[in-house]
């Protein structure tokens, strides 16, 4: 079915594909999100080299091979597709097979083949053959595994403990570490290292209570330091909290204050992800102006892990009410991309920074 | 690069003498990876082998360069059709129209939508055009602001305020 263009004002741009997530709904590991925020480069890292791509950007974790959908924005839905990689020995197309074109869901496949410094590679889809015109560019970043220990804590405050066990958090954090998969970080979690701690004194039975507006959080610096692992990430598990499902100070917040995450059991793995978001290095949220003041309401900054609350109440206009994980549910996005008007962005890049010498 | 037929009619059979039939005057439409006009980068599509058919003729044929530029013959208030070729044969194909009609208002959704269409940002197909042109504030007009706000350096919040207004008068046009 043709394209319909109407020209005013005597010029027209058309721009026919897009890279978007291959599904909707939870996280899958296999499937990341895709930073197509904008098509500009925006900033980037002095070890991710200089590029001429124009489009979107995906993390992929060195050895994996995910799937990345191509949509047809302006193009007819018969036009025969073609993928390649400007540099196979970094990242490969997977799929379609050489000289296959795209089927029609139009999922690509693409392994990240190696981590190499300096070596930009662009996925391009080309019309009518592997050597025809590249109609859009994808940039994936291949990023080795970086794996970082984690230690649990199940905590009793004033004899009500929570009710998660060490067996419980064993698929809570396959889930947290199919969100991280795309930044190339795994959390590392050893249900027999699981400690039982107790604490007693605070203002309600098995609650953190805390003030945040008031900028008081004594009961989170008691219950991070509650016999602490230096060499892990350090996360506590307690019945409930009085305004989060979880609190995180990033990791240049030394102790008493930082240097820990405190979760409530009614916190999802997102939410959790969303903490050790935190703790690497990235303490702002993704509706925050550079003054902090939480501004923004938009479909990105709700498709991002760093958005707040989770759920989130119903939006106004109501296409805000899913941003592609499911009904007022916050995305999963780590930003790859490091936008110039975006003060807190490159979360991967800051994360991955971090978990060089994260405890 | 484009090549233009000639149509010549004669008058009479054996008459020295012709009509040229005149073709309507070139649009540019630019094919690229990325919306905008470029600023000291490359974003057209190089390569694409192309013909315009006005009237059931074939009045056009030829490849794109870097720009991704191709002049298109359309009649005002009339159509042309735009194909892309792959060994001859057409793979896609654009229904090209165009309007004197002055952009509405850069304080109005729709012609905030206008500019963003012009730029080649993505805002779908609703409307009464097909283009994506209407007044409804629906999730391809959202990220389309959003990707133009990215693009331009801006605070992302998709936000139509009198900054991107300007841009949006400043890049597409009053």
């Amino acid at each position: 079915m043709a394209v319909r263009v109407k020209i005013r004002n005597e010029k027209q741009i058309v721009v026919p594909v897009r890279f978007t997530r291959a599904v909707t709904g939870p996280t899958v590991i296999d499937a990341p999100d895709v930073d197509d925020r904008g098509f500009a480069p925006g900033a980037r890292p002095a070890t991710w080299g200089s590029s001429d791509y124009r489009g979107a950007m995906v993390g992929i974790t060195e050895g994996d091979t995910v799937r990345v959908k191509v949509t047809r924005e302006d193009l007819d839905d018969g036009a025969p597709l073609f993928v390649t990689s400007t540099n196979p020995k970094v990242a490969a197309v997977a799929g379609p097979p050489a000289g296959q074109p795209l089927a029609a869901d139009g999922i690509i496949r693409i392994t990240g083949v190696a981590d190499v410094r300096n070596t930009p590679v662009k996925i391009q889809v080309r019309l009518g053959s592997a050597t025809g015109p590249v109609l859009g560019e994808l940039e994936p970043h291949i990023f080795q595994l970086h794996r970082l220990r984690v230690r649990l804590h199940l905590v009793s405050i004033n004899g009500v403990a929570t009710t998660r066990t060490a067996a419980s958090m064993v698929p809570v954090f396959q889930q947290i570490n199919d969100i991280w998969r795309a930044a190339g970080i795994q959390f590392d979690y050893d249900p027999a290292l699981t400690r039982n701690e107790a604490v007693n004194g605070l203002a309600v039975a098995g609650q953190m209570t805390t003030n945040l507006a008031a900028h008081s959080f004594a009961e989170f610096s008691t219950i991070i330091n509650l016999n602490p692992d230096n060499n892990r990430i350090n996360i506590y598990c307690v019945r409930l909290a009085n305004e989060v499902f979880g609190l995180t100070f990033a990791n240049n917040v030394a102790r008493p204050n930082g240097y820990g995450i405190v979760i409530a059991d009614n916190s999802v793995p997102n939410s959790n992800a969303h903490e050790l978001c935190h703790y690497l290095d990235n303490p702002e949220h993704a509706h925050e102006n550079a003054a902090r003041q939480g501004v923004r309401t938009d479909i990105w900054a709700r498709r991002r892990l760093l958005w707040t609350p989770n759920p989130y109440p119903a939006a106004n206009p109501a296409h805000r009410n899913d941003v592609g994980y499911g009904a007022q549910t916050r995305g999963a996005l780590i930003s790859v991309k490091d936008l110039a008007g975006d003060p807190w962005d490159g979360e991967t890049n800051r994360a991955r920074r971090r978990s060089l010498n994260p405890f | 690069m484009s090549g233009v037929r000639r149509f010549i009619a004669r008058l009479v059979k054996g008459s020295a003498a012709h009509n040229t039939l005149t073709l309507p005057p070139p649009v540019p439409v630019f094919f690229q990876r990325s919306p905008g006009f470029p600023s000291g980068d490359v974003r057209g599509i190089d390569g694409l082998d192309f013909e315009v058919v006005l009237a059931g003729a074939t009045i056009q044929t030829g490849r794109t360069g870097a720009d991704g530029r191709i002049d298109v013959r359309v009649p005002l208030a009339g159509s042309s059709t735009l194909r892309l070729m792959v060994n001859g044969a057409a793979v896609a194909t654009y229904e090209i129209s165009r309007t004197s009609d002055a952009l509405a208002a850069a304080n109005a959704v729709d012609g905030q939508k206008q500019r963003l269409r012009l730029l080649g940002y993505q805002i779908g197909h609703a409307g009464p055009d097909g283009n994506g042109v209407d007044t409804a504030q629906n999730v391809e007009f959202e990220r389309s602001v959003l990707d133009f706000q990215a693009d331009n350096g801006s605070f992302t919040d998709a936000i139509v305020d009198a900054t991107m207004q300007g841009q949006l008068t400043t890049q597409a046009g009053a």
